[in-house]
């Protein structure tokens, strides 16, 4: 395999928010990167810190939102708040590479597009941002050709039209030629296809995968749905409790999970070649982030757990060169191998 | 959207009717006659020769009938009560001095109560929200005509800075004006910050950001236009209601005003000053919502006109 550039590198990356019940350790000490023309996917629950770490990497954190600590380093150039003068210039150096080098594939196609504005003006606007000096008529013409790229039909009539005349799937190839007009080298796309139709969402994800592979852009998936990632993924990111548990290529997650929470996610999916088989819930919910535990997140909703989970947070232990988890039981199987063999 | 205006112009016309005609009914069904007061103590012969000579001794659908053939024609007869005045002549002589106190207030509602609005929508300091909040209750609660006096014995009477009579120079619209725009302005601030609160919650200012729009335009370019939409459907009837005056501040400030000579028409049961003003105020409220239904529209495209 040829060496590929690494785009994004995240290194222990903590995300807070000030709520007034006090403040919630979304993100708790993360670390991953991603490659050009890779697609990773970042799977985890609700409340798991999986799209609050990745709105941390856009800069786009509510107002009551900070990166407590950790490095971004994007194309080589850290872009942590830490690495600026003030707040005035990150956000002006952040306000450059959005929509520009790095861009944001949202969830709900139906409530991210302006209601006033047409498709023409909110796609213009990410094109006229970066490239101030086209002119109207050239910028019009891209717009057109990054509809036509999409596979909206007939973008010479529906660039003046408004979203709300668009059905849900059109919103969406709307939403993400906003964020493909400017040959983004990092992709983040939030649970893209959540909001659509079962029969758009393949489309819309092939669509994802053609753009990655046409532009060799970076690609993070962000997903509740393991089904989703499946087919799409080159590597995955299990979160759970504002935490990585378990990292590996797709084939390791799904065909050698290492992490009782993967293994207990895997059992919630349908799965059509295994017919007749039970899906089994995880039981309980997930941990409060206002007092994240102090040893595995998922200790209170494991059925293997041990005194040690509860007291002290597993380091990542290596099963492969791509395969990690974060797990007490792995420990424990090594000590029982190590007494096996004298 | 001609077709829409040309509906929207007949149900005005209607309505109307409906208006000048329930106006008229009513006002014969309240006891009392415009040659009640001072014209009182004139000899009985001489009253009832005024009375023949309005017509008023009629059956009253005949004068109904009467009343709408010369109004349609744009003869809205003369005053009752002074006597040889066209009544049109005395709303158009009244209503610049109305018009202009109006236009006045109205901006100054508009443009304050907008500028507040925005500062508390933005303002991370809870004190600003709260003084923000504390005018928009005063402004509700404080009856204007009480502002208005205070105002005249402060800046009036006490500190001299202002004239308290009259319409003749640019300073004496100062207080009319504000005491007419207090009630306004707290409403547009109140609209004007939860809007913008909401509007900036939003999924699509994310996007608009993510885009690497500049703060100051995201604001400008994608939550000004949804925010004021509240504000504009509130300021259509708010400038029908000004600019035909109010009888409290336009007596108290001794403007000659329409607004005073409504109230007191139908004190003295001036019938045809009744009907002329019920008829222009009519119109114009009916010609606010149609503009301000058209001017909604264009801000925001999901809104058919049907």
């Amino acid at each position: 395999m040829e060496q590929r550039k690494t785009v994004l590198e995240v290194k222990n990356l903590k995300v807070e928010f000030k709520t007034d019940q006090g403040t919630v350790y979304a993100v708790r000490d993360v670390s991953f990167d991603v490659k050009e023309g890779e697609i990773l996917g970042i799977v985890g629950e609700s409340g798991s810190g999986k799209s609050v770490s990745m709105l941390a990497v856009m800069g786009l954190l509510a107002d009551n939102g900070r990166i407590a600590d950790g490095d971004i380093i994007f194309n080589g150039e850290n872009i942590a708040l830490k690495g600026f003068a003030d707040g005035k210039a990150y956000e002006k150096r952040m306000r450059e590479i959005r929509g520009n080098t790095m861009a944001m594939i949202f969830q709900d196609p139906m409530t991210f597009l302006n209601p006033v504005l047409t498709v023409g003006q909110q796609l213009r606007e990410v094109i006229l941002n970066h490239n101030p000096d086209i002119g109207k008529a050239e910028a019009n013409r891209r717009t057109v050709e990054l509809m036509h790229r999409v596979g909206i039909p007939a973008p010479e009539t529906r660039i003046h039209q408004y979203p709300f005349e668009f059905s849900g799937g059109m919103r969406q190839r709307v939403v993400i030629a906003i964020a493909l007009a400017n040959r983004p080298k990092l992709i983040i796309a939030d649970e893209p296809t959540t909001a659509l139709d079962v029969t758009i969402q393949a489309q819309v994800l092939d669509l994802i995968r053609e753009m990655s592979v046409q532009t060799n852009a970076a690609v993070i998936m962000i997903s509740h749905d393991l089904g989703v990632v499946a087919n799409l993924c080159d590597r995955i990111n299990m979160m759970y409790g504002g935490k990585i548990v378990e990292t590996g290529c797709a084939h390791e997650i799904f065909h050698e999970p290492n992490h009782p929470y993967t293994e207990g996610l895997l059992k919630c999916v349908n799965n059509p070649e295994d017919d007749g088989r039970e899906l089994t819930p995880i039981p309980g919910s997930p941990p409060d982030m206002l007092k994240p535990p102090a040893g595995c997140p998922f200790v209170d909703r494991c059925d293997r757990a041990m005194r040690i989970c509860k007291a002290q947070m597993p380091l990542a232990t290596e099963c492969s060169d791509t395969h990690s988890s974060a797990c007490w039981l792995n420990e424990k199987k090594r000590r029982e191998e190590a007494e096996l063999h004298g | 959207m001609g077709k829409y205006l040309v509906k929207r112009l007949l149900i005005g016309a209607v309505t109307l009717l409906a208006l000048a005609t329930i106006t008229f009914f009513l006002m014969h069904a309240i006891p009392g006659s415009p040659f009640a007061g001072e014209t009182n103590k004139l000899p009985g012969v001489v009253k009832e020769r005024l009375i023949e000579q309005y017509g008023l001794n009629e059956p009253i659908h005949i004068q109904y009938i009467k009343y709408l053939g010369n109004a349609l024609r744009g003869d809205f007869g003369t005053s009752l009560n002074r006597r040889g005045r066209q009544v049109v002549d005395i709303i158009k002589s009244g209503l610049p001095n109305t018009a202009r106190l109006g236009a006045v207030a109205f901006c100054i509602a508009i443009g304050v109560g907008i500028l507040l609005g925005t500062v508390a929508a933005f303002s991370k300091h809870r004190w600003v929200n709260s003084a923000v909040a504390f005018v928009a209750t005063i402004g509700v609660s404080i009856p204007s005509f009480l502002l208005a006096l205070l105002m005249m014995l402060l800046f009036g009477v006490v500190l001299r800075w202002l004239p308290i009579v009259g319409l003749s120079s640019w300073r004496h619209y100062i207080m009319p004006g504000i005491a007419l725009a207090l009630a306004p302005i707290a409403m547009i601030s109140r609209l004007t910050k939860t809007s913008l609160t909401e509007v900036m919650k939003q999924d699509y200012m994310v996007l608009a950001r993510s885009k690497g729009t500049s703060e100051l335009m995201v604001i400008i370019r994608h939550a000004l236009k949804n925010a004021l939409i509240p504000v504009v459907t509130y300021a259509g009837p708010l400038l029908a209601t000004l600019l035909t005056g109010s009888f409290v501040i336009e007596t108290l400030f001794s403007v000659p005003g329409i607004g005073a000579e409504f109230v007191m028409s139908v004190s003295n049961r001036d019938y045809t000053m009744i009907m002329a003003l019920t008829i222009f105020y009519g119109t114009f409220i009916i010609v606010c919502n149609i503009v301000t239904d058209l001017i909604t529209a264009v801000l925001d495209p999901r809104i058919r006109l049907r």
